[in-house]
Order: structure tokens, then C-alpha cells, then sequence
């Protein structure tokens, strides 16, 4: 194919490369929300007419058309590796395209391990069969390129495509050793990061466990379905940890069931104050009669004082003193 | 009798009535009564409650006191007979007692202010009570915010803010019903709360007698010396226990010594604790205390049993301005022996030997 009918073939191609393109993002989009993984940078791109017949003119391509995988291409950037692996294992079980890995980062690590470079997962998507997608037909196949890394690698990748990967001259030895040192310290501050959020996730993980206990014996009491604010009950169950014996879901359960007005006055309270509507609002009672002088001062928030004092009250106990 | 707590207290009924001050000449005017409850929105039922308990219960300075007067025309009678009356009758028993205190307030630089009459029930078992309340009322400020700003606007005229000096609450609970004998509620039957602060203050007990003797026909002596002497032993027991050093401990027990001789009407486990122990052993203080049968409320002191424990430590004092000081608690006449002067020094032999000096 020349130049030429290779550019024209391409022209005419673009509202279906431009749509393949979109049709992978949402695609994307939708498996990382349902794998919980945010995701930093999404973007689609149809590589420029120019710059795709200047690299017919360098490489050998028998069909541009279909061996050129990269005529449009998706790009999804995560925070760290863990995220990339998900996202990665979720795109590989799903049935309905054609899905293969064209770049494996596992397997570069496998065969070099003493390697530091660019680091990115590639997917060369198409459609099983023929399909028309908002009235344009997409040709079964037409190829979108689907790259995958973290944020830390995009970075990396950044830097070097332009000014190593694609200089017209050969790069500086030194310039070299210096983005391969970067390569294997963004890998290490990967893995530190990793490590990071492992201890705190050990950590909050009895906190969250707590929590959701919390919020069934909360919701089963008062059967109340307003917004419960997690981040405030979570500061709440660290600022007691002190306070919370290992038994004290069972406490809870049998304080509650020799005093069944307390979920009546939480109940009638639920529209004067968002703190009645927190799981650790029952609990508070628990506390505040077994530890009445603690609660109060490990408490960390002066807005729930007003509330406190009700619960004290409603206990028949004082709770600010004069 | 064990202790009571103000758990679960509700509010059913609740009316309100105003009483004026004497004249000048301490000629009565009558107060002026209303015919209707006063329904209240959750909010400021809630507001009524904490008022209530941050009185009368756990950690407060209310006391449980005796009954004295009973007969037909007391307060006892007709709280105990309001307990069941429908809401008329309620309204119209209520008003007598306004017009009991209005008889009652005999000095006319006792203010006037609101009555409130308030019916619910309270703790575990959902006991029946009466309480009545005189408040006084305050001046303060609604904040207005607009745009950002604030302006006020006067209250001339607020009652139960957080200050407790301008409130004092008498309640009855009615621990089990009997019907009326010859027309007589049982007194044995209920308990009897008081909140005054003219009680825990520094001023004269006497101060409050209009309000808890001459209208409620209470009294608050009975156990108060007996409590006193618990208090103070089982104070000084935990005190002895505690691992700290000989100058902590014996300033704890000074402490506890001159809370005692203070002037303050009446003593209390957390005020006690929250004043002169260490944090982390407050908690357990309250539970000795509680388990030794103590109420963790304000209680009246009496020091007939323990007067002459509290004596102050003895002093030997010297023409030279030196001075001996002989802790209360050790026998003088056993620990110290002060001999006749010999050429302008006195001999004195103390038992012990020299552990500090500064």
C-alpha cells in the first residue's frame, strides 16, 4: 500500500477509529468503578494521519491498516501498581471483544530481570464480529490500543518517550543510566507505597470491621436510613480504641436489650442532629456507663457536646460540670 | 436503700405558672396561673430533661432527701395524688401548689420567677413522677447571622439556661402505688429529690429552707451524719491504698481533711475526685465509693461523727519562730515529748528519725 492510499484509506477511517476509541473508554471506565479503582488519567487519542504515515515510511507494514494496532489508542493511569494488576485481571476475563495482551510487564520482568525501563501494560482490543456503534460501523478489525500503568510510570514514560525514546539522535550514555536509575526508583517508591498502605489497611481493617458491626446493631435498632458520615465514625472508634473492650459488640447488644428507649429517643432525634443518624451514636451510651469520665474527654469532636449531653441525660446521668 | 437513677425520664405533662416576689411591705401577690399544659416540641423536651438530670442525677450536686410534713395540705399529698389525676385535675392541683409557694416565699428578697410543674416517668422500671421546678429568669442574646454577620437582639426574659444558680427542683417518685388510706398517701411509698444550689454553695444552708422545708416540707438531716463519717473513711481508705509517695498521700489526705472543713453545705464522691485525685484513678474511686453505698450525687454534710478526726495537725511554736508540726492523726502526747527549757533551749524528743530536710 502507498503512502498515499494508506492516507486516504485513514481519512475516511477516523469517525470509526474516533468511535472504537470512545467505545474502549467507557468500557474501561466501567471496570475499574466496578473493581473500586480510581482512576487518575483517561484519555482517548486517534493517532495523527501525519504521524502514522511517517511510520509506514519507517517500518515495514504489509495492511497498515490492521497490522498498525496503534491508529487509536486509550490510555488509563492508576495510583499504584496493585490498582494496575485489577484492572488488568478484569480486562482479561472479559468475554464480549477480543482482548489480547501485546505488552506483558510481568513476563519483561521475568526475561530481564536486571532491567529498569518503561513499564506499561498493553491490550490490542477489537470486536468479535462487524458492529455498528451510534450508526457507524466498526470493521471487526479495527484495533484500539489500551496501554495501562501507574501514575509514577506515566511519569517515567512522559519524560522518556519524547526526549530519549523518539530523539532523531542517539541519547547521552549518562542521560540513559539516569532515567533506567529513575525507572528502578519509581518501582521502589511503588513498592514502598504499597507497603504503606498494607500496615494502614491491617490497622483500620479492625476500626472498619468494628464499624460495620456498629452499623448492623445501629440499623436493626433504629432502622434510620440517613446519610451515616464514615469518616466521622471512624474518628470517633480511633480517638475510644482505649475505651473498646474486645467483647463490647456483645456488651452493647445486651445494654441495648435492658433498655429499649434508647432507640426511641434516637429515633424521635433524628432530625435535629446529623449525630444521631451515626452507628457510634448507640454505642455512646454503652460508653457513657461504663466509662462516663473517659467518653467525655476522649471524645474528639466539641459539635456532638449538645448530643452527648442528651445521651448522659437520658442515662440520668450529668454531664457537664459547673 | 439503693441508689436511684434518673434513667429514661420522659416528660408527659407539663404546665407552667408565674410567681411573683413579695411587696416591699412583704404583703403577698397572688401568682398568676394558667389553665393549659404546654406541649413542647422534641427539642426543648429534650432541653427540659437535661436540665432535670444534670440536677438531680449521677455526678450532680441534687440530693435524695426526707419527707417531714405528710398531712392533707402538704406537698407530698398533692404531688402523689397529681400522678394519676387526668389533665384537669392535674392543671388545677398544680396551680394549689403554686399558690403554696407564693405563701411560702415570706421574704421579699426571695425572687420571684416561672413554677413548672412537670409529670413523666423515670428510670428502669418507668417509675411515675412530680417534679416541680422554680426557675428564675435570665437576660441574654439571640444571635442573628446575616450575610455573614452577627447582630443581637436582647432576651429579656429566658428561663432554664445552663446556670444553675437560677433554678432549684424538688421531685417525688413514686416507687409503688397504693390507694390512699383515710384520704393519706403512704410515704414510704416514693422518694424525695432536691436540687438547691443554694445547698452546695458556700453560703448559709438556711438560705434555701423557704424552698425545701416550708414548701416542699422536706428536711435534710437524717443520714447526712452517718453518710459524712462514710464518706470521710472510706475516702481515707482509698487514699491509704493508692501507690503513691508519703508527701502525696498525706497531701491527699489533707485534701480531703479541709474539703471537709470547708464551709461548702455538702460533699460529693466526683466533685472530690475531679478536684484532688489523679486522673486514673478517679473511675475507681467512684466505684469504691458507689460499692460502699454512697450515692454518687451531692450529699449533705454533717460532721457530728467525725469532728474530732478533722482536727486541724498541731503545732509547736517557738519563741524563735521555729515551729513543729504534728499531723493530726498521730497521738501528741505519745509522739512528741517537749521538756522544760534548760539556758534558753528546750529539749524535745519526737518519735522517728529525720527523713527530709529542706
Amino acid at each position: 500500500m502507498t503512502p498515499e492510499e494508506f492516507k486516504d484509506k485513514l481519512t475516511i477511517a477516523q469517525p470509526e477509529l474516533r468511535c472504537w476509541g470512545n467505545h474502549v473508554l467507557e468500557l474501561v471506565k466501567s471496570l475499574a468503578k466496578a473493581q473500586g479503582v480510581t482512576l487518575q488519567i483517561l484519555t482517548s487519542r486517534v493517532k495523527e494521519i501525519d504521524s502514522a504515515v511517517g511510520k509506514l515510511s519507517r517500518k515495514s507494514y504489509k495492511n497498515p491498516m490492521i497490522d498498525m494496532t496503534d491508529l487509536v489508542g486509550v490510555r488509563a493511569v492508576c495510583l499504584l501498581s496493585p490498582h494496575v494488576d485489577e484492572l488488568c485481571r478484569s480486562l482479561s476475563s472479559y468475554a464480549d471483544l477480543e482482548i489480547q495482551k501485546s505488552r506483558d510487564t510481568s513476563k519483561e520482568y521475568e526475561s530481564a530481570p536486571d532491567k529498569f525501563g518503561y513499564q506499561s501494560h498493553h491490550f490490542e482490543i477489537r470486536a468479535k464480529l462487524a458492529t455498528v456503534i451510534d450508526g457507524i460501523h466498526i470493521p471487526k478489525e479495527t484495533c484500539c490500543e489500551l496501554q495501562i500503568r501507574t501514575l509514577m510510570q506515566h511519569a517515567y514514560a512522559e519524560v522518556v518517550h519524547d526526549s530519549i525514546y523518539k530523539s532523531s539522535w542517539g541519547a547521552p550514555s549518562r542521560a540513559i543510566r539516569f532515567v533506567s536509575s529513575s525507572a528502578a526508583l519509581i518501582e521502589t517508591a511503588d513498592h514502598l507505597f504499597c507497603e504503606t498502605m498494607s500496615i494502614l489497611e491491617s490497622e483500620t481493617k479492625i476500626r472498619g470491621e468494628l464499624l460495620e458491626q456498629l452499623t448492623g446493631i445501629y440499623d436493626s435498632y433504629t432502622s434510620n436510613k440517613k446519610f451515616k458520615d464514615q469518616k466521622f465514625n471512624m474518628l470517633v472508634l480511633e480517638n475510644l480504641t482505649d475505651l473498646l473492650k474486645e467483647d463490647v459488640l456483645y456488651s452493647l447488644d445486651e445494654f441495648l436489650n435492658h433498655r429499649k428507649y434508647i432507640s426511641d429517643r434516637i429515633k424521635s432525634r433524628i432530625d435535629s442532629d446529623v449525630f444521631w443518624s451515626q452507628p457510634v451514636a448507640i454505642l455512646s451510651y454503652l460508653l457513657a456507663h461504663e466509662n462516663p469520665t473517659e467518653l467525655k474527654e476522649h471524645w474528639p469532636f466539641s459539635e456532638s457536646d449538645d448530643a452527648l449531653e442528651l445521651v448522659y441525660s437520658d442515662l440520668g446521668k450529668k454531664y457537664r460540670s459547673h | 436503700m439503693s441508689k436511684f437513677e434518673f434513667e429514661a425520664l420522659s416528660i408527659e405533662r407539663m404546665v407552667a405558672h408565674t410567681i411573683n416576689p413579695r411587696t416591699k411591705e412583704g404583703v403577698l401577690v397572688p401568682p398568676q396561673l394558667s389553665d393549659d399544659l404546654i406541649t413542647l416540641d422534641v427539642d426543648s423536651r429534650d432541653l427540659v430533661q437535661v436540665r432535670v438530670t444534670e440536677a438531680l442525677g449521677s455526678a450532680s450536686h441534687g440530693i435524695e432527701i426526707n419527707v417531714e410534713k405528710t398531712d392533707a395540705n402538704s406537698f407530698m399529698q398533692k404531688a402523689a395524688a397529681m400522678i394519676r389525676a387526668n389533665d384537669v385535675d392535674f392543671v388545677a392541683r398544680s396551680k394549689k401548689i403554686a399558690e403554696d409557694l407564693a405563701d411560702a416565699q415570706t421574704n421579699p428578697k426571695w425572687p420571684g420567677g416561672i413554677l413548672i410543674v412537670l409529670a413523666g416517668k423515670v428510670g428502669i422500671n418507668q417509675n411515675p413522677y412530680i417534679a416541680v421546678i422554680k426557675a428564675e429568669t435570665d437576660k441574654g442574646f439571640n444571635i442573628v447571622e446575616v450575610n455573614g454577620s452577627v447582630s443581637l437582639t436582647l432576651i429579656k426574659k429566658m428561663l432554664l439556661s445552663q446556670t444553675q444558680r437560677l433554678y432549684k427542683i424538688g421531685l417525688i417518685v413514686e416507687i409503688s402505688y397504693q390507694a390512699p388510706k383515710d384520704g393519706l398517701f403512704l410515704q414510704h411509698n416514693y422518694r424525695y429529690f432536691l436540687f438547691d444550689h443554694l445547698l452546695t454553695s458556700t453560703e448559709t444552708k438556711s438560705a434555701a429552707a423557704y424552698f425545701y422545708n416550708a414548701f416542699l416540707g422536706m428536711n435534710i438531716v437524717g443520714s447526712s451524719k452517718y453518710q459524712t463519717r462514710k464518706f470521710y473513711e472510706s475516702t481515707k481508705t482509698f487514699i491509704n491504698t493508692l501507690p503513691v509517695s508519703p508527701e502525696e498521700r498525706g497531701a491527699l489526705l489533707e485534701a480531703l481533711r479541709s474539703d471537709l472543713r470547708s464551709n461548702k453545705g455538702t460533699m460529693s464522691i466526683t466533685t472530690f475526685s475531679d478536684e484532688y485525685l489523679p486522673k486514673e484513678v478517679r473511675n475507681d474511686y467512684v466505684q469504691a465509693m458507689t460499692s460502699a453505698g454512697l450515692p454518687d450525687t451531692a450529699m449533705i454534710k454533717d460532721l457530728a461523727y467525725i469532728k474530732a478526726k478533722l482536727r486541724r495537725p498541731r503545732r509547736v511554736d517557738f519563741s524563735t519562730g521555729i515551729k513543729i508540726q504534728v499531723p493530726a492523726e498521730v497521738d501528741f502526747a505519745e509522739y512528741v515529748k517537749v521538756e522544760p527549757q534548760v539556758d534558753g533551749y528546750t529539749p524535745v524528743r519526737i518519735k522517728g528519725v529525720v527523713q527530709g530536710q529542706e
